[in-house]
């Protein structure tokens, strides 16, 4: 080996490496012995390594490459460095070093290894050895690294192979063209028909074993192309003794069943025999997996099957039987529901298991059970788990929850009174962090849902109340959610003195400033509906003043009481009371604002700051001397009162969800010119003196530090829809023309929704595209509630059954004209929609009733017609739903030639 | 088909590892990190699978050392255990009562016999004698190789060619 230009030096060194060159065992003694100089040393190892390896002496050089593969296997060294040096082995006939360069390549070569084609010829050298380990190892590298190059080149000789007298190298042979296949999936024509000589051998057990192995892994390609060996792949499993063989074939036999449902019937028997007799529960398993997944047709097969189901959940012993279980429980499908509905004790006592996976199937198997009428009862059940689960797994149950009862528009749901409730339930889990989604869904039902609104704002109100909750930042969301809600929504509230006192408690300062800022909106909307409220009463009670003076007393002994000034009793005290709205509660409820509010009117938040400014300026206005006398109230009142209705109107218009694509239903108007320049643009805006509008964000800051005052604020948008209508009017050609003017702000212009944002908090902003959506209360019912639907193109509409079909109709093209102005082209859309609506309506009227023994009876059905395990009635004909299955002829596929002379099962079988 | 096998000590050194699917230098490294997170975490008595990234990963503990082996989600599960079970019993026929020690000090020779109990991905040989058969008659083959390459006269001679 030693070169002819080898200097004398060289040969030296090469003598020093050979005598003390340290071996494999000498390098992970020293690894070990100092474990925390470890990078040291291996670097240190990698440099003797590199020396070594180029090295004329073959065991010097076998030995660095061995040391090279250890450290590559166990320390992640790279060693691409040395496949050349690999490939510089294998040549050799010292069997040792022969093998210490196979186990490097097969270790380290891959797709990109630039030198494997130099590989080929040698390998092809030792497929002819005489001796069976050179065969072996060149076998096993190609089983592990045979690129697409190789494999072409080298199919031919393990092709040779498979018809090998050593029955040692014809098994490994046999295995490694899988790798050759998936590498070059033509060459399929060359070994198949090798392959299935070898699977009908005889004489040697491991070369069948190692066929189907083969089949096994290709039929989960393509199993058609497999197909007609049926017959064969049928004898083994009636005749094999060996476990791992028929449970390779008992999943080719689960790929080729829906392609052939023929099958089925000829199958069955001998996995029930197999169930029977044998005791390893592999095959057990295996069997079963095959027949809850394709052969659920045959009662008898089917019914033994879910008896072992069954003792796999007895023997509690074993966690892994138990989890296999439930894995098997879940492979059914969904009409077999039943089957899960009677373990459903076992699962649930599953949702305990110590074992993640296995709570993780049980949730999933009752998240499959979840229908309309158990809906409740699962859900405390899972609620109830969640709270004594760890954090991981609470919250993915608590997922799971969310997720299903959302689905399609909550369609599972009919009392969102019960939802509502357990929304809060969710929310005070101590490991909740699914925050964010809880606040989602509370706005989403706020504005899909009117039924619940009331319940809504108790739930809302239970969650602000709570300081413990401002502690967990993962629900900061939902009380951003529930702050929200207690402002938009305040008129349902019980007591809206209480919210303001949950909504300013000192611990608000935990709260990040958004969540804050939404905070103080919802203050703000709460003191317009109180002042409302009592104005109201006032009117009232002066219009019955007229009627009748006794009225007019009324009134003046409530003034009078405020008038006896404000002491230091808390609000709810003064709230026994059935009089709710008195002056005293109002300004004792200023004061406390004013208190808790000051404060954040220099926070260096913008959005806190400004929303804080404007509670305050509000605040400002409507702490004015007491109304002693009739007299007296009239220039103040008359001054407050205004402010109040004017900023009430603002917020009175419920908005409502607007699809994303409204936009696009409306119709470009034929005169609308989008091509033309706006040259004139500039005398317009001369004309106006105004500006163009700008979008910056630093803008609301300005105006806001502008005026300090309230009512600036609030006449703003008013000052600029009259101005936009006056605009509108002398410039109409620039706008969308509409059919309807709604009574809203005066027009229709899609951006009249921006003076709005003042009053709007920014999550909101979010989550909604708003609408005006005028709306009827409709009464609360036990049947499911409106769910307000808007998808796609069509907005589909689920009716209260009560409601009828007109009032959907109605209040669909109301909110549409409002939402997007259609013209009658949508509104026929709009009636066609409706009238769908009416459909869904029925059907949800149907789902609505029916009770359990209905269900029942439904499941009786499906189960007739997918073969009744239970009656034990098959079909005569179970092909008949399947359309046997067309080839082309053009072999396009895989090019399986041989495979296609006898594509089809052969009657013997069926 | 097995995609990878693992051997994990309790304290997270890999002692072996073999891949039948192609996964490259970073990716293994990686693989490993993540999988002797999942595994060595988990308590005892729990069963022996888990879901990994569309795959499943069955392991066992013996003694010191996790033996996983990753398979594809259909694979039959408790087949791939017995797989585990057979290959601790052929190291621990070819060793005598196998330790983590003889596994670190022998390390290619866990992998020859790895090689003869799976190709491919596949099981190819469920007999323990089989296997204990073809190993001797290699160690012998190289015994005689190393013993001819070892004597002294021989490094001489080829240090002096």
């Amino acid at each position: 080996m030693a070169t002819s230009t080898a200097t004398t030096s060289s040969i030296s060194s090469s003598l020093v490496d050979t005598l003390f060159q340290r071996s494999l065992d000498d390098l992970i003694r020293s690894l070990r012995s100092n474990p925390s100089l470890e990078p040291v040393l291996i670097s240190r190892a990698l440099a003797e390594i590199r020396r070594e390896i180029r090295s004329t002496d073959q065991d010097t050089k076998s030995i660095a490459l061995e040391k090279l593969t250890y450290l590559s296997a166990i320390h992640h060294v790279d060693m691409s460095f040395a496949s050349f040096h690999a490939i510089e082995l294998l040549p050799l006939t010292t069997h040792r070093c022969k093998r210490v360069g196979y186990q490097a390549a097969s270790l380290s070569f891959n797709s990109s290894t630039d030198v494997i084609l130099l590989v080929t010829n040698q390998i092809r050298k030792d497929l002819g050895s005489p001796s069976d380990p050179v065969v072996a190892l060149a076998l096993e590298f190609l089983s592990v690294a045979a690129t697409t190059q190789l494999s072409m080149d080298l199919v031919v000789d393990v092709h040779n192979l498979l018809a090998s007298s050593r029955f040692n190298v014809r098994k490994k042979a046999t295995a490694t063209v899988l790798r050759l296949l998936l590498e070059c999936p033509d060459s399929v024509r060359i070994v198949f028909k090798k392959l299935v000589d070898n699977m009908e051998c005889v004489t040697d057990q491991r070369i069948v074993s190692a066929t189907v192995g083969v089949f096994c892994e290709l039929s989960g390609l393509d199993p058609s192309l497999y197909l007609p060996l049926a017959p064969e792949f049928y004898k083994i499993l009636v005749d094999s003794k060996n476990n791992w063989v028929l449970i390779k074939v008992l999943k080719i036999f689960a790929r080729l069943l829906p392609l052939e449902p023929r099958l089925a019937k000829k199958i069955v028997e001998p996995i029930s025999q197999h169930m029977r007799k044998t005791n390893a529960k592999s095959l057990v398993f295996e069997c079963v997996r095959t027949v809850l997944s394709c052969l659920d047709g045959y009662g008898n097969v089917f019914n033994l099957a879910l008896d072992k189901v069954k003792e796999f959940f007895i023997s509690d012993q074993d966690s892994n039987l138990r989890y296999l279980g439930l894995l098997a429980l879940s492979m059914l499908k969904p009409v077999y529901s039943w089957v899960v509905e009677e373990n459903q004790t076992v699962i649930i006592n599953s949702l305990d298991d110590s074992d993640p996976n296995i709570q993780h199937q049980a949730l999933n198997l009752i998240m499959g059970l979840v229908n309309e009428s158990n809906v409740i009862e699962l859900s405390d059940v899972l609620v109830n788990q969640a709270l004594k689960s760890d954090p991981l797994f609470a919250n993915e149950i608590l997922g799971a929850l969310l997720s299903s009862c959302s689905r399609n528009f909550y369609e599972l749901l009919v009392d969102f009174e019960w939802y509502v409730s357990l929304l809060g339930a969710m929310s005070r889990n101590p490991h909740c962090t699914r925050g964010e989604e809880i606040e989602r869904q509370l706005v989403d039902i706020a504005l899909r849902v009117k039924d619940v609104q009331p319940d809504l704002i108790q739930t809302a109100r239970d969650l602000l109340i709570d300081p413990a909750l401002l502690e967990n930042p993962f629900l900061h969301r939902i009380l951003s959610a529930a702050a929200w809600i207690s402002g938009e929504f305040v008129e349902f509230s019980r007591n809206p003195f209480e919210l303001v006192e949950a909504l300013l408690q000192p611990r608000t300062n935990l709260l990040p400033t958004i969540v804050r800022a939404v905070y103080i909106q919802a203050v703000f909307k709460i003191i317009i509906f109180c002042y409302s409220s009592y104005l109201d009463k006032i009117e009232n009670s002066e219009l019955s003043c007229q009627n009748d003076s006794v009225g007019k007393d009324q009134v003046f002994e409530t003034n009078s009481m405020t008038n006896s000034g404000c002491d230091d009793d808390s609000i709810s005290n003064l709230l026994k009371t059935d009089d709710l709205f008195t002056y005293k509660c109002l300004s004792h409820m200023l004061n406390l604002i004013k208190a808790a509010v000051l404060p954040l009117s220099v926070c260096d938040e913008v959005e806190v700051q400004e929303r804080a400014r404007n509670v305050l300026g509000l605040v400002h206005v409507l702490q004015i001397p007491v109304p002693e006398t009739e007299t007296s109230t009239s220039k103040d009142m008359n001054h407050i009162t205004n402010i109040v209705r004017l900023t009430q109107n603002a917020f009175s218009e419920r908005l409502g969800p607007v699809p994303t694509n409204a936009q696009e239903k409306v119709p470009v108007p034929t005169d609308f010119e989008l091509l033309d320049n706006l040259f004139d643009i500039k005398s317009i805006l001369g004309e106006d003196d105004a500006e163009i509008p700008t979008f910056s964000s630093f803008l609301p800051r300005g105006w806001h530090h502008q005026e300090t005052k309230v009512e600036e604020s609030e006449e703003q948008p008013l000052e600029s829809t009259s101005f936009l209508a006056d605009h509108r009017k002398r410039h109409g050609v620039y706008y969308l023309s509409t059919e309807k003017h709604e009574t809203v702000g005066g027009d229709e212009f899609p951006q009249a929704n921006n003076y709005l944002d003042a009053s709007i908090t920014e999550s909101v902003l979010d989550l909604t595209h708003k609408s005006l959506n005028p709306s009827s209360k409709s009464k609360t019912t036990k049947s499911r509630p409106v769910v307000i639907k808007l998808d796609g193109e069509e907005s589909v509409l689920i009716c209260d059954p009560k409601l009828g079909k007109k009032k959907g109709k109605d209040s669909l093209q109301g909110r549409d004209e409002n939402a997007a102005s259609l013209n009658e082209e949508s509104t026929s859309v709009a009636k066609e929609i409706s009238r769908e609506a009416g459909h869904g309506n029925s059907v949800s009227r149907h789902h609505g009733r029916r009770d359990k023994k209905h269900r029942h009876s439904k499941h009786k059905n499906h189960l007739h017609e997918n073969d009744d395990p239970k009656d034990g009635k098959h079909h005569k004909n179970p092909h008949s739903r399947y359309k046997h299955r067309k080839r082309d002829d053009d072999g396009s596929s895989t090019g399986l030639d041989v495979a296609q002379q006898s594509m089809d099962v052969p009657d013997l079988l069926l | 088909m097995i995609h990878f096998v693992l051997l994990i000590s309790r304290q997270g050194k890999v002692r072996l590892t073999k891949w039948y699917s192609p996964y490259h230098q970073k990716e293994r490294s990686k693989v490993i990190r993540e999988l002797s997170g999942v595994i060595l975490t988990r308590a005892p008595k729990l069963c022996n699978f888990v879901e990994w990234r569309g795959l499943k990963v069955v392991y066992k503990r013996y003694a010191s050392l996790y033996f996983c082996m990753c398979v594809d989600e259909d694979d039959n599960e408790l087949e791939t255990l017995e797989i585990i079970h057979h290959f601790v019993e052929i190291l621990d026929r070819y060793f005598g009562s196998v330790c983590e020690l003889d596994l670190i000090f022998n390390f290619h020779k866990a992998y020859y016999i790895l090689d003869e109990l799976l190709i491919a991905g596949e099981l190819q040989e469920s007999s323990k004698k089989t296997i204990a058969r073809l190993i001797a008659a290699q160690d012998s083959l190289v015994e005689t190789a190393k013993e001819e390459a070892n004597s002294i006269s021989n490094i001489i001679a080829q240090a002096t060619k």
